[in-house]
């Protein structure tokens, strides 16, 4: 009697410890509840000057939004300036803005020092608010290599340094990594180099094309046509795992898919390497797609695009992330 | 005395499983926490990256009085002219896919005028047409799509009229000034 007491307390016992770590696996998912209202979107841009009084109006201009608001305003904006080749001729590396006039970086950085300023002097007497300006390129085209990410780096370094000398600005690199554009070795040499040299952190503005929407990824699913040769642990690294490397995802389809894309990477990380992501925004592109006439299911708004990331990371536990900000692209 | 070896056998390897069952469950809730916290080298840089971002160094500087702070405009550089064989363009790449452009100046305004095709679908043929003032800001955008044309190039200029061939043999005339394909 004794005995079988105590083979039930054991078989108790045992059944307890089972059924916990199944509990709290069946706890990680659904536990969210709604998105709150999304949080103000601020502006990137793609850039086709480098000019110092266009960036200071600019940055002008979000310091002045953000003296209108209420209370204390945190914000994150990209200024794309295109992509970065070296110039045998002119010795240095150059930005091509996108059609405009071809810039060496040392001018888009003098550039994007005016943006910080513009902002600072524009708040006025709001000594609060912030705002992180992510200098930006792209992995389209010229030198997508290790020596150009510390080059870019270094760059950034010295935006960086500059702000220091002001106030409520912080700088970043960033770069709009998309799998339609190059393969995974050039965007990786480019995130470790610009890793080499960084002060300050980089964003992936990019995509995750190809990447699935409803399970967590073999390191190798991914890609794209131009470029198959993508899989998800690349995407993660040049996202989160390098050390500098920040997501801010491109959420423009309607359809919520990179939303879920983005949640199942973060997955990823998490299962594979002990880390899901935290996000430093969603990138929109409302307003340039207002700008070019509509595009068919890839025109979220800031709120849209927020709420849907939002909503997919805090759907489980394991990618949970509540505290990122919302920014929108459009043409200068 | 038989049937109780049998019971004490079966009693012993029924705790043997449970036992092993619970060391396994053990481990798995100590795999998942390690997971969780991740590296810690990693997760300290990350959080002294997110701090340093969000809470920017302050010098010592005053505020300056915006109106007399803007810097002096420089005129821009002169607009890039000519028909440029680069595949870089201003949109997600599953969204447009350029071939070449053409640039050039129409009255006060700088164009550029991108062929291409649909990021997902190249036989969507498309032009993105950007218009800017002289400080190369002010845009102006519209996007033309050719389905089932296939890829779009531009193949030479005559002034502001381009000539346009698409993978399916078809020729278009652009006339910059006007904004018409034709």
């Amino acid at each position: 009697m004794g005995r079988s007491v105590h083979i039930r307390r054991a078989i108790a016992l045992c059944c307890a410890v089972l059924v916990l770590p199944l509990l709290s696996v069946t706890m990680l998912e659904g536990t969210a509840g709604a998105a709150p209202t999304a949080p103000p979107r601020y502006i990137s841009r793609y850039m086709t000057t480098a000019s110092g009084s266009t960036l200071y109006n600019y940055g002008c201009a979000q310091g002045t939004f953000d003296l209108n608001r209420a209370g204390t305003q945190h914000s994150t904006v990209v200024l794309d300036f295109g992509a970065v080749y070296y110039s045998s001729t002119r010795g240095t590396y150059m930005a091509t803005l996108f059609g405009g006039t071809d810039q060496p970086l040392s001018t888009v950085r003098e550039g994007v020092k005016q943006y910080g300023r513009g902002y600072w002097i524009c708040t006025g007497g709001d000594l609060s608010s912030t705002t992180e300006v992510g200098m930006g390129t792209n992995n389209s085209a010229g030198s997508v290599t290790y020596s150009a990410g510390a080059f870019f780096a270094n760059r950034v370094d010295e935006v960086g340094s500059y702000y220091a000398t002001i106030a409520q600005v912080s700088a970043a690199g960033a770069n709009d990594i998309e799998l339609g554009w190059s393969g995974p070795t050039a965007a990786r040499n480019w995130v470790n180099g610009y890793g080499s040299a960084n002060n300050y952190r980089m964003f992936n503005y990019g995509d995750a094309a190809g990447c699935p929407t409803d399970h967590i990824p073999s390191s190798t699913e991914c890609g794209t046509a131009a470029h198959p040769e993508w899989g998800a642990e690349d995407v993660w690294y040049v996202s989160w795992g390098a050390l500098p490397a920040w997501p801010v995802p491109e959420i423009y389809t309607t359809s919520g898919s990179q939303a879920r894309q983005w949640k199942y990477l973060s997955l990823y990380g998490y299962t594979h390497h002990g880390s899901s992501m935290n996000f430093v925004a969603s990138l929109t592109q409302y307003y340039a797609c207002l700008q070019v006439g509509g595009c068919s299911g890839t025109n979220n708004t800031p709120a849209q695009g927020w709420s849907q990331l939002w909503d997919q990371l805090n759907s489980d536990s394991r990618s949970a992330d509540t505290s990122f900000h919302s920014t929108d692209i459009r043409y200068s | 005395m038989a049937t109780r070896t049998r019971t004490d056998a079966h009693t012993r390897r029924l705790l043997v499983i449970l036992a092993v069952a619970t060391v396994l469950a053990g481990a798995t809730v100590l795999a998942a926490v390690a997971a969780s916290g991740g590296d810690t080298a990693f997760q300290a840089e990350k959080a002294r990256q997110q701090n340093a971002a969000e809470h920017p160094a302050a010098g010592q500087l005053p505020k300056p009085d915006p109106a007399l702070s803007r810097p002096a405009e420089q005129p821009e550089p002169p607009w890039p002219a000519g028909i440029f064989q680069d595949r870089e363009a201003p949109m997600p790449a599953s969204q447009f896919q350029a071939v070449n452009r053409w640039q050039g100046e129409v009255g006060n305004r700088r164009l550029a005028v991108y062929a291409g095709y649909q990021g997902t679908d190249p036989t969507r043929g498309l032009l993105l047409i950007f218009s800017y003032n002289d400080k190369s800001i002010d845009a102006q955008a519209k996007l033309i799509e050719r389905p089932g044309d296939g890829v779009l190039r531009i193949l030479s200029a005559d002034g502001q009229v381009l000539t346009i061939g698409s993978d399916s043999g078809r020729q278009y005339r652009y006339d910059a000034a006007t904004g018409q394909l034709s």
